[in-house]
């Protein structure tokens, strides 16, 4: 108003007026776009951030629940299996205190000999179910092969693997995780699948190790994948997840070409050098 | 009459003066923010444009359009500096060395064409040099939209509010935009019109000296939270 008093020129004091107000408005515009631009990636971040932790705490989750069971079953294993046939050894050696006939004697001592070898292999079992030796003292390769060949010669499954470029070894705590996720895998596959074949083999590929496991029956893709690592079923799932994360590693589940078999890939980065594995 | 007469002069002298208010904080806080580039470029501006004002009161008013270009030409080359320091990306330092060097050299050459003598005398008389002021205005807007697209790009920054840079930049925003149209506009209207809407640009000074206090304060406060919690001897070990 006191601009328009001013001049004698209405004309130049509108356009004046109403351009560096639109000036000025253009500018105040700009700049609370980019705050409230700012503040929407902000929140988008914090959710993000927020959905991982999460994600980190059902994997945590997971994994505890996991040892649990392990836990529960190594104790169960000795509970109903171990303790039992040391139990009946003490009997049978107990009877040899009572019993001073010789031959019954020597017959009670043969029997609790019989029962300690028997637990001596029951207790070597659930060791070898905990660390199998065949990865600790010969490496991945052969403890895979191995455990392929046992699969294969039970008769109900056809199990196959094939390690291509393995001469550099992982390091021993990379093997073992490897080695848990093929386990946890295969356990899968026979247990869900109703497959008539599972394959394995190995590769390198841009310094990277890559397992991949192929089968014939009912599988999953990795959207498949990600809903149940996100859900509260599909504990093994988590933990395939919580151990590759440690690995820095990642996982593909996704249907062949062909469409005919599912498969599963595992690409594990090479070991550097100056790296250490905080497991 | 009267009234709006004393209400330009009050807005003439709060601008003239508006220019100390920033230059005063940072003498203030000199010990804690004198290692900041940016600032003092900021200071370097605002005693440099209060000297041009001081100039333009002392000098004869027929002569004032020949100052107008020197204030226009280094008040870019000083804005310029100012974001080619704020901004971090090499390739975003590098277009506003390019930018500045082409709007130095067409302010130059509009210079040279519009205000060469025949004679002894002006070969054209202009209250302002609205072309240099306008390409001045486009690319300080251009180098702002760089500073903005760092900002957004950068996740390590939660807001940008809370950075002096950024008040330093809404400043001079807000005085490019509300003296544009005035500026530009000069030429075409008589010298009493123009002194009439310099009110305006008055206005547009004021609000980017008072941001620019702004900026320093945060610097201050900024300074403040970075400086690092003395020793006490008695925890070191020996």
């Amino acid at each position: 108003m006191f601009l328009l008093q001013a001049t004698n020129q209405p004309g130049i004091s509108f356009v004046l007026f109403l351009g560096t107000l639109g000036m000025l408005v253009l500018t105040l515009g700009l700049i609370l776009f980019i705050i409230f631009h700012q503040r929407k990636v902000i929140r988008y971040q914090l959710r993000l951030q927020q959905m991982e932790q999460e994600q980190q705490k059902i994997l945590l989750n997971a994994s505890i629940r996991l040892q649990e069971e392990e836990r529960q079953r190594l104790a169960a294993d000795l509970h109903d299996d171990a303790g039992p046939l040391l139990a009946t050894a003490r009997l049978y050696l107990n009877e040899n205190l009572v019993n001073q006939d010789k031959t019954t004697q020597l017959q009670s001592i043969y029997q609790a000999r019989q029962i300690l070898d028997d637990t001596i292999q029951l207790i070597r079992n659930i060791s070898h179910s905990l660390m199998p030796p065949t990865l600790k003292n010969f490496g991945l390769e052969s403890a895979v092969n191995d455990m392929f060949q046992k699969i294969s010669g039970s008769g109900q499954i056809n199990a196959s693997s094939r390690f291509h470029e393995y001469k550099d070894r992982l390091k021993p705590e990379k093997e073992l995780i490897v080695y848990r996720v093929v386990q946890e895998l295969v356990n899968n596959i026979l247990k869900h699948s109703n497959s008539s074949f599972i394959h394995l083999t190995q590769n390198m590929q841009n310094g990277s190790c890559l397992l991949r496991l192929h089968h014939d029956g009912r599988g999953i893709v990795q959207t498949d994948f990600e809903k149940l690592n996100k859900s509260n079923i599909g504990l093994g799932l988590k933990n395939i997840s919580s151990r590759l994360k440690v690995a820095q590693g990642n996982i593909l589940f996704e249907k062949d070409a062909s469409q005919t078999y599912y498969k599963v890939t595992i690409e594990i980065p090479r070991d550097d050098p100056y790296e250490s594995l905080a497991v | 009459m009267a009234k709006t007469k004393t209400i330009e002069n009050l807005f003439n002298y709060l601008a003239f003066f508006s220019d100390l208010l920033p230059i005063l904080f940072y003498i203030i806080y000199f010990k804690k923010i004198k290692k900041d580039k940016a600032t003092r470029v900021i200071v370097s501006y605002l005693l440099f444009d209060f000297a041009i004002n001081i100039a333009l009161i002392y000098i004869d008013v027929r002569i004032h359009n020949k100052i107008y270009p020197i204030a226009t030409f280094f008040e870019s080359l000083f804005f310029a500096y100012f974001f080619y320091l704020i901004i971090k990306k090499r390739s975003l330092k590098t277009a506003i060395i390019i930018c500045s060097i082409i709007v130095a050299l067409t302010s130059l050459s509009y210079y040279v064409y519009t205000y060469h003598y025949v004679y002894g005398v002006l070969k054209r008389t202009v209250h302002l040099d609205s072309v240099p002021i306008a390409i001045e205005t486009f690319s300080i807007f251009l180098f702002s939209f760089f500073y903005f697209f760092e900002q957004i790009n950068d996740t390590e920054n939660l807001f940008v509010y809370n950075k002096p840079s950024f008040w330093g930049v809404l400043g001079i925003l807000i005085y490019l935009a509300g003296s544009f149209f005035v500026y530009i506009s000069a030429n075409s209207i008589s010298r009493q019109q123009l002194l009439q809407y310099w009110v305006i640009t008055n206005i547009a000074s004021i609000i980017k000296n008072i941001f620019f206090v702004i900026a320093i304060l945060l610097m201050v406060n900024q300074t403040l939270k970075k400086k690092p919690l003395r020793k006490n001897p008695s925890y070191t070990l020996n």
